[in-house]
């Protein structure tokens, strides 16, 4: 068995556009996301971009993984989500911002990249949404 | 008749060099002139000297300011009241506490008050209110005007035009870090304070004579009768200095039968250790000896390892009081060197002390000697010319960008705009000019009386309390320093003392220096260079010179341990003495004389000492003028231009009357020019190599206890990675860490070396630290969960954990612990969850089998540790060409020949045409070091690219029967991919 591409699609809580309006948790979200697939076995990332309202991602994901993908990758979302506010939490103790303190939905929405032009898609599409670092917000 | 005069000791305030201030003065007509600078005394004495110079009457006195508020000014009447400010001072510097508004009620000291802050009457008899020249006009409606006998003229000098007035705005500026156009005027000095002439001064207060006369009359009243050159040093050690003499000797006989053996056998000694205790007594320096051989004798009390160096190494007496270990006999050193009465600068003792033990010998000393008599020396940090310019770019409002291009510049831009180019014209005024005090590396006082009578003390953070001046201006005044300093080779030797006794339950005496010096396993490792980690002999450049000297003596390799300094390596004086060392019979003296004075060295120049040889005895010049000129020659003397083109002139003067040829001269000269900066002295030397004997020694018999303890001192020459690779040359199993078996430090037990937590850089002190530390308390840990349990481990922690193996103990592969990790924490139950965001983990989650990969595991380890475990050569992608082996080197001279190697370090220099070109040193396969030179047209198309395994083709040159490979080409080879990145 090859290795997989998985499109993940994390949503805020409401679809409220939380990363948009606050870069730090914009960087969180990239950091934790980053140090999550280098560090989980098997899972690689490959694109990562935030939105206003959501993380969008794909994961490349090993043979050996692939007995239950999405099982898997809900897991490692859960991982994310929880260590990412765990992080968001301290930062807010420090800065005491007027922050949501549940930012994510628990679920995420993944879909199974079938063919090596919808990889080339997918990578394009993220490319094309992400915010940018807080310096592209309101451009969409 | 000014008494508030700044100099740039009113650090980031005053614009002008104290001997600015005083020409400034003198051509002014002014008689008497009062340096009060901010909250310090650095420029007090060299004031005091500059004026008396001048014929100008010195008044001392400091500006008392808080939060850049002036709250008065202390004017010293006598020695008394400068002491007085001086307490004052120190003591809201050491406690951090604002200073008042009032002054004290101080005995020898005039108090001047701003106007506007005090009434008439609240004024003590020595208090007075300073009226500036701008508001005279306003007096007429003062309540003080009827008070004029409490008036003095106050007019503050910071800077002497508009150049130096903006200097110290873009002081003041830096000082609070800020812009320039943000300071506000009542944050800098009115644009009038500078000095005026006499008359124009005086015509401003010409309303009000009785101003005039007060100011007169308090100026009058102040004297700072300072006398420079008495010794104010502490004057005994037992309270009597006939008990320290008797002290002195018995301690000087006890030592001499330890060292030497019973009287019967040490009769040369005896009379030597006679002679110095007289020459010690005469010029009243025993209790010098007696305070350095206390703390010396505390640090041995507490099992500190110490060397003593420096000029005091010359002294038989410091021999047998154990304060170094150089005997002087053996080595032919002259006491004379150290102490006589013709030095011009006092002898001082430099005793080294591990870097981990250092600061509590300071502790001791100042406890023994208590802190009113205790102070380190203060050292006066400059503004450099690159920090400067980044600091001027911030308080003009460059961008960083635009600072970075700056500074990266290094020279004027060629078409600079307005910003830069002030930039550039007020950062060369300001390189130079003191920015603040530091601490000088080692320099303490021990003062007679207490020190605050000579200075005020400051507390640097986390320090001891520090002088005012620095060392040059400690000897003006009579303080004599003892050097205590830290180094990390003494550490080393210790902790091998300790490993060897915890792993082997061996005690080794490591003051027998001379059994090792007649050890062979020593001598066959100096012999062939083999000193890694050894103290002082381990670089590659040192290494090659002992390999061809064949350095096999203790004498030889203290001649080594200087001519490896830049001034003789670079004028061709080592060239030429491993030649002569080589060829005893095939070389002539540049003159006979030379080689009578430096017999031993074979006519070359080797050491300090032998600049005052052939100054005094080849080119005729006074003793007194031959040290003046061993003291320029190491930096060690203020205001030196002078003085050396005077003796430059006498030197050659001299020697053309001698008759000696002038290329002769001229080339004894350049010798000694190249000396300039960084020779040692013989006796200096000699401390050296003694404790790189030590080393050697711990090296030749312990090589896995000796690398550890070199491992855990950290600061060598080459990378840890090499140390660990040495250890595995000499038969230790290298384990990466493991949390049930590592320690906070490499440990060892057997041959088994367990790396320490330590090396695990992004763990954090509190957690590498705190794991053995639990692990001691309760256990060893069973598993991840039971590590997550007891210690407060944050996930990214436990990742690096886990990726660099440190729970392979647990027997689960690396990708089953990360996702076990991540489970672990998503389950624990203190972490802080919301259960609507986050729901329990899936209990049924089930992991697949997931064997480790051995490629992966040392990928792992270069990004965690910055170097693999295992041979690096494990990594390589393809198979290198047949290679030459390191050890085979010697057989195929002038052969062009392929070799592989692991980059260990580079040497970069610049040929005598400006090109750059590089020595580089290599581990073969086989874990051999090998050496290589890559000249300019060889370097220009064959550049390192960083760390690696490269390729080197080239031809065998040899230099002294050493050989290295003469890189034509070279590349680094590929590595096999990374196989967690596809």
């Amino acid at each position: 068995m090859k290795p997989q591409y998985f499109f993940v699609t994390l949503r805020t809580q409401g679809r409220k556009p939380f990363l948009g309006r606050y870069p730090e948790l914009e960087n969180i979200a990239g950091r934790t996301w980053t140090d999550l697939m280098k560090s989980l076995p098997g899972m690689q990332g490959d694109e990562f971009g935030t939105r206003r309202d959501s993380i969008i991602a794909l994961v490349r994901l090993e043979a050996y993984l692939q007995n239950d993908p999405e099982d898997t990758l809900q897991q490692a979302i859960e991982f994310f989500i929880n260590e990412c506010h765990r992080k968001w939490q301290l930062h807010n103790e420090s800065r005491a911002a007027d922050a949501p303190e549940e930012v994510w939905q628990t679920e995420a929405e993944i879909k199974h990249v079938q063919t090596a032009e919808e990889l080339t898609r997918f990578r394009e599409y993220i490319l094309q949404n992400m915010l940018g670092g807080g310096l592209y917000d309101g451009w969409e | 008749m000014y008494l508030n005069v700044h100099s740039h000791f009113s650090l980031r305030y005053g614009a002008l060099s104290v001997e600015e201030l005083v020409a400034q003065a003198r051509a002014a007509g002014v008689e008497v002139l009062a340096l009060t600078d901010i909250n310090n005394t650095s420029a007090a004495y060299d004031f005091v000297k500059a004026c008396r110079d001048a014929g100008i009457k010195p008044v001392v006195g400091i500006e008392f300011r808080a939060e850049n508020q002036l709250r008065f000014i202390g004017l010293a009447r006598n020695l008394q009241g400068f002491q007085e400010l001086n307490e004052f001072l120190s003591h809201h510097l050491h406690q951090q506490e604002p200073l008042p508004e009032n002054a004290p009620e101080f005995d020898h000291v005039y108090v001047i008050y701003p106007q506007g802050y005090h009434s008439p009457r609240s004024l003590r008899e020595n208090e007075f209110v300073g009226v500036k020249s701008t508001e005279v006009r306003a007096l007429f409606s003062s309540p003080f005007r009827q008070h004029q006998h409490k008036l003095v003229m106050l007019h503050p000098v910071t800077f002497k035009d508009k150049v130096s007035r903006n200097l110290h705005r873009l002081l003041v500026a830096i000082d609070r870090n800020t812009l320039l156009s943000k300071l506000n005027p009542e944050d800098y000095a009115g644009e009038d304070e500078y000095m005026l002439p006499m008359d124009q001064l005086l015509e401003r207060y010409a309303d009000y004579p009785g101003i005039v006369q007060n100011t007169r009359r308090v100026l009058e009243e102040c004297n700072f009768e300072f006398e420079f050159g008495p010794s104010r040093n502490r004057s005994n050690f037992t309270g009597d200095r006939r008990d320290d003499r008797s002290l002195l000797r018995k301690l000087a006989y006890d030592g001499l039968r330890y060292r030497y053996g019973p009287d019967d056998r040490n009769h040369e000694a005896r009379q030597r250790v006679d002679r110095e205790l007289d020459i010690i007594d005469r010029l009243d320096f025993s209790s010098y000896f007696l305070i350095t051989w206390d703390f010396v004798r505390y640090a041995q009390s507490r099992n500190f390892f110490h060397v003593g160096r420096g000029s005091g190494a010359n002294s038989i007496v410091a021999y047998c009081m154990g304060i170094t270990d150089v005997d002087p006999i053996e080595l032919d050193l002259y006491f004379e060197r150290f102490l006589n009465p013709h030095r011009t600068s006092p002898p001082d003792f430099d005793i080294d002390f591990s870097w981990r033990d250092r600061d509590e010998v300071i502790d001791y000393v100042f406890k023994r000697y208590g802190t009113r008599h205790t102070a380190m020396l203060a050292t006066y940090n400059t503004f450099q010319s690159r920090s400067v310019i980044r600091e001027l770019g911030k308080v003009f409002g460059l961008p960083k960008e635009e600072i970075d291009n700056l500074v990266a510049q290094r020279k004027h831009p060629s078409t600079p705009d307005h910003i830069s180019k002030l930039i550039w014209r007020y950062g060369e005024r300001l390189h130079g000019m003191p920015n603040h005090l530091g601490v000088h590396p080692g320099g303490i006082l021990i003062s007679d009386r207490p020190i605050n009578a000579v200075t005020a003390t400051s507390v640097p953070p986390k320090g001891f309390p520090i002088t005012h001046f620095d060392m040059f201006v400690a000897e003006d005044v009579g303080l004599y320093k003892f050097d205590i300093l830290s180094q990390r080779g003494l550490g080393h030797i210790r902790d091998a003392g300790d490993l060897i006794h915890e792993n082997r339950g061996q005690r080794i005496d490591l003051h027998d220096v001379q059994a090792f010096k007649k050890d062979t396993k020593v001598r066959e490792q100096l012999e062939s260079g083999k000193t890694m980690g050894c103290f002082y002999v381990e670089s590659p450049a040192m290494r090659q010179l002992l390999t061809k000297l064949q350095c096999k003596t203790y004498v030889e390799l203290v001649a080594a341990s200087s001519i490896i300094r830049p001034g003789v390596a670079k004028s061709g004086m080592m060239r030429e003495y491993i030649f002569r060392h080589n060829n005893p019979d095939k070389f002539e003296h540049l003159h006979p004389k030379m080689g009578e004075l430096m017999a031993e060295t074979y006519g070359v120049m080797v050491y300090q000492e032998d600049v005052i040889k052939v100054a005094h005895h080849f080119a005729g010049l006074g003793l007194g003028e031959a040290d003046v000129l061993r003291r320029v020659m190491s930096g060690k003397y203020r205001n030196a231009d002078d003085k050396f083109q005077r003796l430059q002139e006498k030197f050659f003067g001299n020697c053309q009357a001698k008759g000696y040829p002038q290329d002769v001269t001229q080339e004894v000269w350049r010798q000694i020019e190249s000396f300039s900066g960084y020779s040692f002295s013989k006796a200096h030397s000699a401390s050296f190599a003694v404790e790189s004997y030590q080393s050697l020694f711990l090296k030749a018999h312990y090589p896995i206890e000796f690398m550890v303890a070199v491992i855990n001192n950290f600061g060598g020459f080459y990378a840890t990675e090499f140390y660990f690779h040495e250890a595995r040359m000499a038969g230790a199993t290298v384990h990466a860490p493991c949390i049930n078996h590592s320690s906070y430090l490499t440990s060892l037990k057997d041959k088994d070396i367990w790396m320490g937590m330590i090396h695990l850089k992004s763990l954090g002190q509190e957690i590498g630290a705190g794991i053995p530390l639990e692990r001691e308390r309760n256990g060893p840990f069973r598993d991840l969960d039971d590590l997550v349990r007891r210690v407060p481990v944050g996930l990214e922690q436990l990742v690096i954990l886990i990726r660099i193996g440190a729970l392979r103990f647990t027997g689960l592969s690396k990708k089953a612990l990360l996702w076990r990790a991540h489970l672990a924490f998503a389950a624990t139950p203190d972490r802080k969850q919301s259960t609507v965001l986050f729901a329990p983990p899936p209990s049924q989650f089930s992991l697949p089998n997931l064997p480790d990969d051995e490629l992966e595991d040392i990928y792992d380890q270069v990004e965690i540790l910055g170097y693999p475990i295992v041979s690096p050569f494990s990594l390589l992608a393809e198979a290198p060409a047949r290679a030459l082996a390191a050890k085979a080197m010697i057989r195929y001279l002038n052969q062009q020949v392929i070799m592989v190697g692991y980059l260990v370090t580079t040497k970069h220099v610049r040929t005598s045409n400006g090109k750059s070109m590089f020595f580089g040193n290599f581990l073969d396969r086989g874990g051999a070091m090998f050496d290589t030179v890559h000249f300019p047209n060889s370097f220009e198309g064959n550049p390192f690219v960083g760390g690696g395994i490269y390729e080197l083709v080239g031809k065998i040159v040899e230099d002294f029967g050493v050989p290295a490979l003469e890189v034509s080409k070279m590349r680094r080879l590929s590595l096999k991919g990374d196989p967690r990145r596809v």
